[in-house]
């Protein structure tokens, strides 16, 4: 490519990528005014909001593919830094077979309602690993790998936003108390349950105490880690319901797609846990916010409101929301019992 | 009808691109057509094809495609 090509790219993409930087850092910002917002949620939210006003002109649009293109690896790479495998080792087994056995759940009750509602293979997968793992953090990595369309994230992405929402209150004003569950147990339950892991840091900190807010993270995390094992079964889902009409080439993308991903979140994350390089975790984390934020910033700033199915969003909320119903409930009276 | 062949071309330029997204959006701003809305189920369009080859061949630099 030509240097003066070059340089026309870089000042398209400009304005696309200072106003993904704008999004983010304000979403970081605002989420450490109140342990209510998240980050993450809002810089997507906030980018949403910049589609609707700016209806994807070119100048928007170069910088976003290149905050989508670039920072998504680069964000995991930062994210799997935040992972420390010797605090996992010592957890009990049984929360990480829960955590499995809710992770199945999502995907079986998502999977059947949407087919029943007939909402796409794409919008349903992502669904189900944001409601599975981790959020809105988990549709950005799925998104590439299952080459999802615009209208595919944006309606995944809201189901996410409004069952988040939702079921943080739900769980702290209702199940909480009625559930007479221990604190011990609460940590345990919202770490495994909630979709995003503000929610989490937001349910566990209604209760005031700053060592189950710390150790429901660390549950969160673990469950986290397993959005890469999951996204290659997710591929699988999206090959084989796809049939012959998936291309070799595409085959080819969501793969590669998969494999970068995978190696990049999990060598950080083994880097980080077994070398001396763990010290450096906390530094990175609000580059890692920023730079993650960034690159959902410009996912969401690549939406389009305007263009969503509203049946599918509305029935795709409402299977993510029936979903978390049945795992909640299959929690508190089969894994969990009342302690 | 016959479905596919438009989104074909989208995922071979992808694979020969290292910025996926932004070599849908250079396809996207050269042929004025909505790329990545295109999937498997896209009915093929010969003058939409010729348009989407000829971007392709500029963004990869390349006078003939294997997927010709």
């Amino acid at each position: 490519m030509s240097d003066s090509k070059k340089t026309n790219i870089l000042l398209m993409a400009l304005p696309g990528i200072a106003i993904a930087f704008v999004l983010s850092y304000a979403g970081y910002k605002l989420s450490k005014l109140h342990y209510l917002l998240d980050g993450f949620a809002l810089a997507i939210i906030f980018g949403l909001l910049v589609s609707l006003l700016f209806k994807k002109t070119s100048l928007l649009k170069v910088g976003s593919a290149i905050c989508r293109d670039l920072l998504i690896p680069i964000g995991l790479m930062l994210y799997g830094a935040q992972m420390n495998f010797n605090k996992y080792a010592g957890m009990n087994i049984s929360i990480i077979i829960n955590i499995v056995i809710c992770i199945v759940s999502f995907f079986i009750v998502i999977m059947l309602l949407n087919k029943l509602f007939k909402i796409p293979t794409k919008t349903t997968l992502l669904t189900c690993g944001g409601s599975a793992v981790c959020g809105v953090s988990a549709i950005a990595v799925l998104s590439p790998a299952v080459d999802a369309k615009e209208e595919d994230t944006t309606t995944a992405l809201v189901a996410i936003l409004v069952v988040g929402v939702i079921s943080v209150f739900l769980t702290w004003y209702v199940l909480y108390p009625l559930s007479k569950m221990s604190v011990e147990s609460y940590k345990a339950f919202v770490a495994t349950t909630l979709n995003q892991t503000g929610l989490v840091k937001m349910a566990a900190g209604f209760t005031g105490d700053k060592a189950i807010v710390s150790g429901a993270k660390v549950i969160k995390y673990v469950r986290t880690a397993l959005i890469v094992p999951l996204m290659f079964v997710i591929i699988l889902i999206n090959s084989f319901s796809g049939g012959s009409k998936i291309s070799k080439y595409q085959k080819k993308n969501t793969l590669q797609m998969g494999i970068l991903i995978g190696a990049l979140f999990f060598g950080m994350a083994l880097l980080f846990s077994f070398t001396g390089l763990h010290q450096y975790a906390k530094p990175i984390k609000p580059y890692y916010k920023v730079i993650f934020g960034m690159a959902l910033a410009s996912i969401g700033m690549s939406g389009d409101l305007f263009r969503l199915n509203v049946k599918h969003v509305v029935l795709n909320t409402l299977s993510a929301l029936i979903a978390w119903g049945v795992v909640i409930t299959i929690y508190i009276l089969l894994l969990n019992p009342i302690k | 009808m016959s479905t596919g062949r438009l989104k074909e071309i989208v995922e071979y330029v992808k694979s020969n691109f290292t910025l996926k997204n932004l070599a849908i959006t250079n396809l996207e701003l050269k042929t004025k057509l909505p790329v990545g809305e295109y999937d498997e189920n896209t009915p093929d369009d010969p003058e939409k094809e010729k348009m989407l080859i000829q971007a392709a061949r500029e963004i990869l630099k390349k006078d003939k495609l294997e997927i010709e």
